[in-house]
């Protein structure tokens, strides 16, 4: 069984028509990319995927389960976690709060546990802890713990999204232009983190992403959007060539060297 | 030039306060009983000898402005002329108004300088309430505090965790009790100390640590107040409203006023809902909306009542809150909400305070996070309610209107958003400022609006904006041990560090 097949979504902002008719197949380990020009729709794709909005017609399974209809808190738990276009890290908070948070949807002790401080509230709360500091040292951000998320630098808060899309072990993880705003030393690194946290989490990765050279060296495959379509499918390689891509992205006059 | 007069001022006591700060508290707790035992002792002599008819009841901020009671009247004779009732016919308005601004500036003059024993002035008052504070509280408080610090370092590293904060409490405990047992005025305020506590805290789950804009918790203070009045009434007392006792009264106290209490929360949290319920769809300004709402559903519902007394009250409450019972319960509330922030769901509740989208993508069930803290924040304020009926002995619908709401309000952003000792010092200071102004009359609500006014230009995060106060309780916490393990490659962000 596919971990996730998205049959003939379309989705609707009032009158426009924001994503129609887009299927996917995702297997288990696969690392694919998402791109196309601004206002295509990818993002809206994985808010519907998440569960932010409700697709207008469709279907999203993840390993067999209808996902549509779903609040975004259950498909997180799931297994479903993301990055966000802009950061959306809970600013005020420290960097070890944001992790904790992560683990909200697998609490299981109720407001009187934590009212007695009983064992069982107790058990978790360490667990928890533990946790979130072998995650931070695993992403080398242990030194920031206590720090409210406002204070680190950019990368730092980049890498800590991914960390707190990490901690609920997803088996999906929906990167959202991970590459925005650094430089191409910074996207080569990026890189070789993609592929490391896909081995040692044994994820499966869709990514959104502007930068060419990122998608292109580390996608296994693309998916082409256009105003809501999909307009080509392949390995980097059949994409760079196909000409309805060249044509979206320079326009139809546009000439190709 | 304040700024660099403070900032001098911070350096040249730097070394003090850290020496000071060396102390543990337990040390500072345990002066305070034994200031608050002299005072007992010695109190009325020493207050006697410096002039003061009775002991300064607070530290004697409110016989600092006694002085000023009269500029109140002066004041209103400059607009007074212009004004004149029908009865009046006013020669020469102008003039008469001049001569009351004159007026207001000897008044003013005089209530600063000694005007004789009847009458002391402004600086012969601090001069007096400064000796008084200083002998009876400063002195002790510093000498027994550095006489025990050693034993309280010691006490305090030798207890496990719970006993050391039952010692803490049960000194704390003392000291307001033998405090306010003095006077019936100090056991009043601080009634009011503990209630404005309890609601400045438990609003501060809701707009502090959530982030929402909730106007209108004076409602869910009514509904605590009614509904447990309303119970000891019908079941403990004869009243004229509700007949002969139905139950016999030995059991009103204690088992009777907790059910009481604990129904009075209840019925205030199943008012929360109406707010709770609404919060799903709407935030921020909409949601204030909602809340005054609220606020005026619940006073038109009572005022509306008649078997409960519409819009007249209820009188014969009985007398069974003191400032025993609201110590306790307060807290309580604080203990709460300090462990339920805290916690990792409670941490959901200023995720969503953060951003509330992301919050509910990562795994935070938004709905049920806010219907805790809905819940839990009314339920604290229906307490409150509660506890002020049954202190007053009197309720009625006029005393939970939009004003009181503002107040605290006020308390919430005097103290700063997201923070429990800010809370607790800004109602603690609110209250104290109220009986400190009560001499002023009614130009106090021109000052305590002025003040809040000057406290959101210069310091809008409050006193202690999403920060605690950390308090040296002698325990040093152990360094936690780190464990080996793989990490991510080369770093993405130690280059990205550098744009």
């Amino acid at each position: 069984m596919p971990l996730l097949e998205i049959k003939n979504l379309t989705h609707y902002f009032g009158g426009l028509r924001a994503v129609s008719n887009f299927n996917l197949v995702l297997e288990h380990g696969e690392l694919i990319g998402l791109i196309g020009p601004n206002g295509a729709g990818k993002t809206t794709l994985f808010n519907l995927v998440t569960g932010a909005y409700h697709a207008s017609e469709g279907s999203i399974t993840l390993e067999g389960e209808e996902l549509v209809g779903k609040p975004p808190h259950i498909i997180n738990g799931m297994g479903i976690s993301r990055t966000f276009q802009t950061i959306r890290l809970w600013q005020q908070m420290s960097v070890l709060d944001n992790i904790r948070v992560a683990y909200h949807g697998r609490l299981n002790y109720g407001l009187a546990d934590i009212f007695v401080q009983s064992r069982r509230y107790r058990e978790q709360e360490r667990e928890i802890t533990e946790r979130a500091y072998e995650l931070l040292h695993l992403f080398k951000l242990e030194s920031y713990a206590d720090e409210p998320a406002l204070n680190l630098p950019y990368g730092q808060q980049r890498r800590l999204e991914i960390v707190r899309a990490m901690a609920s072990r997803p088996k999906l993880l929906l990167l959202d232009e991970p590459a925005a705003g650094m430089n191409p030393k910074e996207i080569g690194a990026l890189m070789e983190f993609i592929h490391w946290i896909r081995d040692e989490f044994h994820l499966t990765i869709w990514l959104i992403e502007h930068q060419m050279r990122l998608v292109m060296n580390i996608c296994e495959r693309i998916k082409v959007l256009d105003f809501g379509e999909t307009i080509a499918e392949g390995t980097p390689q059949e994409i760079q060539n196909n000409p309805k891509v060249i044509e979206a992205y320079l326009g139809e006059q546009g000439e190709v060297a | 030039m304040f700024r660099s007069m403070r900032r001098f001022l911070v350096r040249l006591t730097a070394p003090l306060r850290e020496w000071l700060g060396r102390i543990p508290l337990l040390a500072y707790l345990a002066g305070l009983v034994g200031a608050v035992l002299i005072e007992r002792q010695f109190g009325d002599q020493f207050a006697a000898a410096l002039g003061f008819r009775k002991i300064p009841a607070f530290f004697g901020i409110g016989d600092l402005l006694e002085p000023f009671s009269e500029i109140n009247t002066a004041l209103s004779g400059i607009l007074g002329p212009f004004f004149p009732t029908p009865s009046q016919t006013i020669q020469a308005p102008l003039q008469q108004s001049g001569e009351a601004v004159g007026n207001v500036l000897s008044t003013f003059v005089n209530a600063l300088f000694y005007q004789g024993r009847r009458e002391p002035g402004f600086f012969d008052t601090l001069l007096r309430v400064t000796i008084y504070d200083v002998v009876i509280f400063v002195i002790p408080i510093l000498v027994i505090a550095l006489l025990l610090r050693g034993a309280s370092r010691q006490t305090v590293t030798r207890l496990p965790r719970w006993a050391n904060g039952a010692v803490h409490l049960v000194l704390l405990y003392l000291a307001l009790a033998l405090w306010g047992n003095l006077n019936d005025y100090r056991a009043l305020v601080l009634v009011y100390m503990g209630v404005n506590i309890m609601l400045t805290i438990s609003l501060n789950l809701v707009n502090g640590y959530m982030g929402e804009f909730s106007v209108g918790h004076a409602g869910f203070m009514a509904v605590g107040a009614y509904v447990s009045s309303v119970l000891t009434m019908w079941a403990f007392t004869d009243s004229r409203v509700f007949g002969p006792h139905a139950l016999p009264p030995e059991l009103g106290l204690p088992f009777g006023f907790i059910i009481a209490l604990i129904a009075g929360g209840v019925a205030a949290a199943l008012a929360g809902l109406l707010v709770a319920f609404p919060s799903f769809k709407t935030r921020g300004d909409y949601l204030a909306i909602v809340t005054l709402a609220v606020n005026f559903i619940v006073q038109g519902v009572i005022n509306n009542m008649e078997f409960i007394g519409g819009p007249r009250g209820l009188n014969g409450v009985p007398l069974w809150s003191n400032m025993h019972w609201v110590f306790a319960l307060t807290l309580l509330s604080v203990l709460g909400v300090h462990l339920l922030v805290n916690s990792t769901f409670g941490k959901g509740i200023v995720a969503i305070r953060e951003d509330e989208v992301a919050a509910g993508l990562m795994g935070v069930n938004t709905r049920r996070v806010k219907l805790v803290a809905f819940l839990i924040s009314s339920f604290i304020a229906g307490v409150a309610g509660a506890l002020l009926a049954h202190t007053l002995a009197y309720v009625n619908p006029g005393m939970f209107g939009i004003l009181r709401s503002t107040e605290v309000l006020a308390m919430v952003y005097l103290g700063g958003m997201g923070s429990i000792s800010g809370s607790i010092i800004a109602a603690v200071l609110f209250t104290l400022l109220i009986e400190a102004l009560r001499p002023l009359e009614v130009l106090k609500w021109v000052v305590i609006p002025l003040i809040l006014i000057f406290v959101m230009i210069y310091r809008p995060q409050g006193l202690f904006g999403f920060r605690e106060i950390k308090l040296n309780l002698g325990t040093e916490r152990a360094s936690r041990a780190r464990r080996q393990s793989p990490t991510a490659p080369t770093e993405v962000s130690d280059a990205a560090s550098g744009n």
